[in-house]
């Protein structure tokens, strides 16, 4: 590991704290803490306090934390993101808003674009020029920027983005602008996120530029102050280890670079559940696989190709776009704390709006009236009121059926009925999620597992599984703290980029094309000793965009090291023209090449955990419960008692498979069984010997 | 199955899009198809939504010439109006697909090249009177033979193009999305059966027809007129020209688009081939119909197209036809907009902006290479406000549908000696309404170049109409602001500018729906403080005099009237 001791992710959702500690000798601890108000650091401390007093060690024992957070991405996607000041290139300060012509649904009329997140007042024209070969033509002038930050001041703006034109070769007005800002700050006492394009995505393309520092910016003012925060308290403890958080791109960084660029903490809840999924899947033998993690706001789903998640060639959270790699994860409204209601025309319908964690459900008798999800499941008998959240929390059956019949009142019908209906809403909603990650990217599910993580995911699995006819679903046991577990088998990555002006290949000269990789590597290798990676633990990835001169898009290629002088370009060319057969059939080998950008990634492996079903929870949380549910999922017909408890060997549905902090159901006709990684693996009945096999 | 089929032809496209060298892909200015056997499309992925309705018909000039004589490895290019095509200088692709060596499906790939011979480089020959002036013919040829190249026809073909390399890219690129389309569609009928596909694809062609007809039903049934205007042919500025269309929609759900009685062709080559006059109002329809409605042959079959053959939306050869592809944008979807307005009132839109194409060539002094461009942002208007939603900004004309791309900036000045001086916000330019239209934008860049030439094609004397009281947007407009002084740009011209003229563009916004006066206080307040909407729009248009202090707002006498009556109100 990193650091020596104890490591420890943590994954904050809407509802619940998610912890995964993964001891020097390999085991792994599971623990689940409730998020309170609107103090999101005080549950992190508190679960962390939790762990740390049951494996009997102290703060200064823990050497890693790794961290997910969705505190940018909800920024975003509630629209309370920080008010920000854009400054760009006069004449071209509307590109945020035209975004380059597009929408995202051709011929549907009846939608609005996303307003653009710096209003059209506050985004100000710099009379400032790069040329498109990277030659300063105009530089800015510090009295004009003085004065439109004395506006965006007057305004109310905690945060500027400055883009300018080509500044992806030559940054220098925009780097004298953020010093001018940071001038402006230091006069006037204030303390504002500057985010600068040529720092964040050094890559052509105006608008994506543009999109992505805003975004930075926007949510720059929510997570520095959360992340500083976190830290502080981690100090106060006593912890003296490294805090890394979880990026969109599935690698982690340290804090003070997410702080520095907190766009890279965007996306990172999902990213870490679809890290867990591609563990679990290489586990058991699959390299496809659909992972499908319920929390309690969300449903993350995302398809694992070749052990690995798919990566997106270019991304947007809530209709902005983000120009940086990031995992293909599809994110509904259907987790546990979604809210069920009537719309106006009297259709039942299930979220996007979620209880959170307080009030909560109305079942968790935190004074929530709303029905949710996971009221829903109360009363159609699929949760237990007593065995929910390790034991820890009672459910109120009379509130969940309450908070039914209000909204059954509304549209002529009873609890029962409604809950029936929005169980098989949030279904169809899981199923279309799952269609859109594979069916749509043209994958088959048919010949896929669907790894499922969250604590309600397992109550809808099989359901959903066999609306795509998928064969096979796998509930590993750390289920509840699915995401956590992806952050623990994460590396920490830092992606680095240095765009070229486009240059022959035959004119690259290969002695300055590997300074600029070791310069990279060695700001890499300082950030990954600075976590506490040794060198055997460090690994880097240079990579090289090349493409056809009078081609656009590029292709990343291994750059061979081994090589030297002219060699090198042989090799490149080869490498080149074999991708490019590859994915278009066809090389044009008579053409020639150009260099675009070279990239850095740096890798520092964690230990991947050795799976010996050496699986704990904390002391807290009380043995998974047993007896006879009345499972009520068939209106009109019979309430069928079905057993409930752990599984032993392969037992046939109905039933309900209990564990600490997740329930499963097992439909009647499926069944299900524990392999001996103690996951939970359900199939048609039919396949019941194959299953035997597996369960052993 | 038709998720997976159009998921085949998108990774066709994206395959096209990432392997081009073309101006013209990178903006997605193309499109991908695949056909089952006996020519019906079954999956594609739109792009560009015109030229995805003018495959079909080409293919079907390529089954019909080569009928009997497919063989596997076989590629076969066509791009002749006279043949199918919507426009010569989208050049398409077609590959049979053989499954255990039975033809079973096609798959397409086109895309507009930027140069295909005539007498102008970027073949936009404003003087043509005649197809052979404009560029080399290119009806159905086989170009590659059992998967080698037909070398002769692939010569004579770059042979005929100022840009032979580009054109070669292009070409390449195309079969490159075909191939993948083949590897993935052999792997679909190797998992599911051909048997299977084939029954599932007459299933999705069925259910998309009874589907298209549900949506047909459920319109106000009953016969429509409508009309709109060419004012300019290419050649003089005296003639008009009029589309006329009668509109039919039965209770059954059939719709029948009859324009007898339009003008007779042009001389000029504004002329719309018949693939670009019906892709043009297919467009427009399913700006009307649930977006959800696949687009395959079963949307197709309740509806009814008559249009004479010799008038300038069916035009005979040889008549010229280069930027008939704007035109029918222009008139076609006036048309087809305001007539469907009275029978599908709840989900029409108004007019979106109209086309002003234009062509930009010069030779590069930093490649020293031609350069053939187009400024797509300024073919980026806003489109037309429908019940309960404001018209988008910046999205495009009708036919693009927001599916294209506008230029990226910086890759605009790198790719050519021009500098990108101005791309705003137009103020006042959507159509007022209680739904305002889209916004169109004004564009200025400076030309570094000694040889500079820019065609202009389009239409620069209407804005895009408003529907239900809703007011009509401002026509577009090209100017030159050159050393020697400011120069308008006609309609259709072509122009040689010196160095360091400024070409300025006004790309107009979409139509207004319903009347302004019952526009929402608060977005009228929240447009002018965006400085879309100007204070003086706000008073006089929406009557409410915004106070930019403190932007709080007071409706003007006018105002009150109207909301007092509630006239209005439910456009």
């Amino acid at each position: 590991m990193g650091v020596a001791g104890l490591t420890v992710a943590i994954d904050v959702g809407g509802t619940f704290t998610d912890l995964v500690a993964l001891t020097g000798d390999g085991s792994i601890l599971l623990h689940k803490e409730f998020n309170t108000g609107g103090d999101r650091q005080a549950a992190v401390l508190r679960g962390m306090a939790a762990l740390i007093a049951d494996l009997g060690l102290a703060w200064s024992d823990v050497g890693l934390v790794v961290h997910g957070t969705t505190i940018a991405t909800n920024a975003v996607l509630t629209g309370q993101g920080a008010p920000v000041a854009l400054l760009a290139t006069q004449g071209l300060t509307d590109a945020l808003a035209l975004r380059r012509g597009r929408r995202a649904h051709l011929w549907n009329n009846h939608t609005v674009q996303p307003p653009a997140l710096v209003p059209r007042w506050r985004r100000f024209g710099v009379a400032e020029r790069v040329l498109a070969d990277g030659t300063l033509l105009q530089p800015v002038a510090p009295a004009a920027v003085a004065q439109m930050l004395a506006a965006a001041a007057a305004d109310g703006v905690t945060a500027v983005a400055v883009c300018f034109m080509h500044s992806y070769l030559n940054p220098a007005n925009e780097l004298e602008t953020r010093r001018l800002v940071q001038q402006f700050c230091t006069d006037r006492k204030l303390d504002w996120h500057v985010s600068v394009s040529a720092e964040l995505a050094p890559e052509m393309g105006y608008y994506e530029r543009t999109s992505t520092t805003v975004l930075d910016a926007y949510v720059g003012p929510v997570v520095r102050p959360y992340l500083e925060r976190l830290w502080a308290g981690l100090q106060a403890q006593g912890f003296r280890g490294t805090l890394n958080i979880m990026q969109a791109s599935g690698g982690s960084a340290p804090v003070a670079a997410a702080a520095a660029r907190p766009i890279l903490t965007l996306n990172s809840g999902p990213a870490g559940g679809a890290a867990c999924g591609a563990y679990l899947a290489t586990l058991l033998g699959y390299d496809e696989a659909v992972t499908f993690d319920m929390g309690g706001t969300s449903c993350d789903v995302a398809l694992i190709k070749d052990g690995a998640p798919l990566v997106a060639e270019s991304s947007a959270i809530a209709g902005y776009h983000l120009q940086l790699p990031v995992l293909d994860v599809v994110s509904i409204g259907a987790g546990g704390g979604s809210i069920v209601h009537a719309d106006r025309a009297g259709l039942l319908r299930v979220g996007p709006e979620s209880a959170g964690a307080d009030p909560g459900p109305a079942c968790y008798g935190k004074g929530g009236t709303r029905p949710t999800v996971t009221d829903v499941n109360l009363h159609l008998g699929l949760l237990s009121p007593e065995w929910f959240f390790g034991g820890q929390l009672r459910l109120d059956q009379a509130a969940a059926t309450a908070a039914l019949t209000a909204v059954a009142a509304q549209i002529g019908s009873d609890p029962l009925q409604v809950a029936h209906a929005a169980y098989q809403l949030v279904n169809a909603a899981m199923a279309s999620a799952v269609r859109e990650v594979s069916i749509f990217r043209g994958h088959d599910p048919r010949r896929m597992p669907l790894v499922v993580g969250g604590g309600a995911g397992a109550l809808h699995a099989c359901e959903v599984a066999r609306m795509l006819e998928m064969p096979l679903v796998v509930v590993p046991p750390v289920s509840s703290n699915f995401s956590a577990l992806g952050l623990l088998v994460s590396d920490v990555r830092y992606d680095a980029v240095r765009a070229l002006r486009p240059l022959p290949l035959e004119h690259m000269d290969p002695e300055q094309a590997v300074r600029v990789y070791a310069e990279m590597q060695s700001e890499g290798q300082e950030s990954l000793s600075r976590a506490g990676f040794r060198p055997e633990q460090q690994s880097f990835s240079p990579l090289i965009d090349l493409r056809y001169r009078g081609q656009f898009q590029t292709i990343t290629v291994p750059y061979p090291t081994a090589t030297v002088g002219a060699a090198t370009e042989q090799e490149l060319q080869a490498r080149f023209h074999a991708a490019h057969t590859r994915l278009f059939r066809f090389a044009a080998t008579g053409d020639p090449i150009e260099v675009v950008a070279q990239r850095l990634v740096s890798r520092g492996r964690l230990p991947v955990p050795e799976w010996r079903g050496r699986l704990q929870v904390t002391r807290s949380a009380r043995p998974p419960g047993r007896g006879q549910a009345q499972v009520a999922l068939y209106p009109g017909g019979p309430v069928p008692s079905v057993p409930a408890a752990e599984l032993r060997g392969v037992q046939a549905g109905p039933l309900l498979a209990t564990d600490p902090f997740w329930t499963a159901w097992i439909p009647a006709d499926y069944c299900g069984g524990r392999d001996r990684f103690g996951n939970l693996l359900a199939v048609p009945a039919a396949d019941r010997p194959w299953l035997q096999q597996r369960v052993g | 199955m038709a998720h997976m089929l159009d998921a085949v032809a998108r990774e066709m496209g994206i395959v096209m899009e990432r392997s081009t060298s073309s101006r013209y892909f990178q903006v997605r200015d193309m499109s991908t198809s695949l056909f089952d056997a006996a020519g019906r499309l079954i999956g594609q992925a739109e792009y560009i939504p015109l030229m995805s309705f003018a495959l079909r018909p080409q293919l079907h000039a390529v089954q019909q010439m080569f009928a009997g004589d497919v063989h596997p490895g076989d590629v076969f290019l066509a791009s002749d109006v006279y043949y199918g095509g919507n426009q010569a200088l989208d050049v398409a692709v077609f590959a049979p697909v053989f499954v255990d060596g039975c033809l079973a499906f096609w798959t397409a790939g086109k895309g507009h090249v930027s140069d295909l011979g005539g007498n102008v480089p970027g073949s936009y020959n404003m003087k043509a009177q005649e197809v052979w002036q404009e560029n080399v013919r290119l009806p159905p040829l086989r170009v590659a033979r059992g998967g080698a190249p037909c070398h002769d026809v692939w010569t004579m073909i770059l042979a005929n193009s100022r840009t032979p390399d580009f054109l070669n890219r292009d070409l390449q690129a195309m079969m490159a999305a075909c191939a993948r389309g083949d590897d993935r569609l052999q792997a679909m009928a190797q998992r599911y059966g051909l048997a299977a596909m084939r029954q599932s694809v007459d299933d999705l062609v069925k259910l998309t027809a009874a589907a298209m007809q549900a949506e047909i039903a459920a319109m106000r049934p009953g016969v429509y007129e409508s009309e709109a205007e060419l004012s300019h042919d290419g050649i003089g500025d005296d003639r008009t020209y009029a589309v006329r269309l009668r509109l039919t929609v039965t209770p059954a759900g059939h719709i029948a688009f009859d324009f007898t009685g339009t003008s007779p062709q042009t001389r000029g080559f504004t002329n719309s081939p018949l693939s670009t006059t019906i892709s043009t109002l297919l467009c427009a329809l399913f700006m009307c119909v649930s977006s959800d409605i696949p687009h395959n042959d079963g949307c197709l079959e309740p509806v009814v197209v008559v249009v004479p053959e010799g008038c300038f939306l069916n035009p005979r050869p040889p008549a010229a036809s280069q930027t008939g592809n704007f035109i029918a944008n222009n008139v076609v979807g006036e048309a087809v907009l305001k007539a469907l307005a009275e029978s599908a009132t709840a989900r029409v839109t108004a007019g979106w902006c109209k086309a002003l194409g234009s062509t930009l060539t010069c030779s590069n002094p930093r490649s020293g290479r031609l350069e053939v461009d187009t400024a797509f942002f300024n073919n980026h208007g806003g489109s037309g406000a429908t019940r309960g939603y404001d018209g988008m900004d910046h999205l495009g004309i009708l036919v693009l549908g927001g599916g294209t791309y506008s230029n990226d900036y910086e890759r605009f000045e790198v790719q050519n000696p021009y500098r990108l001086l101005e791309h705003l916000c137009w103020t006042d330019s959507g159509g007022a309404g209680r739904w305002r239209g889209g916004l169109g934008t004004t564009a200025r860049f400076l030309v570094e170049a000694d040889d500079f030439i820019m065609a202009v094609h389009g239409d620069n004397s209407h804005g895009a109409h408003g529907v239900c009281g809703g007011q009509a947007a401002p026509p577009n407009r090209y100017m030159f602001s050159t050393p020697g002084g400011d120069l308008p740009a006609a309609a259709i011209d072509r122009y040689s500018l010196p160095r360091n003229t400024v070409v300025c563009n006004w790309n107009g916004g979409g139509g207004g729906y319903g009347a302004p006066l019952d526009r929402d206080a608060a977005a009228v307040v929240r447009d002018a403080r965006e400085g879309v909407v100007s204070l003086q729009a706000a008073a006089e248009v929406y009557g409410l005099v915004v106070d930019p202090a403190d932007w709080s707002a007071a409706p003007t006498p006018r105002r009150t009237a109207m909301n007092r009556t509630g006239r209005g109100a439910h456009p």
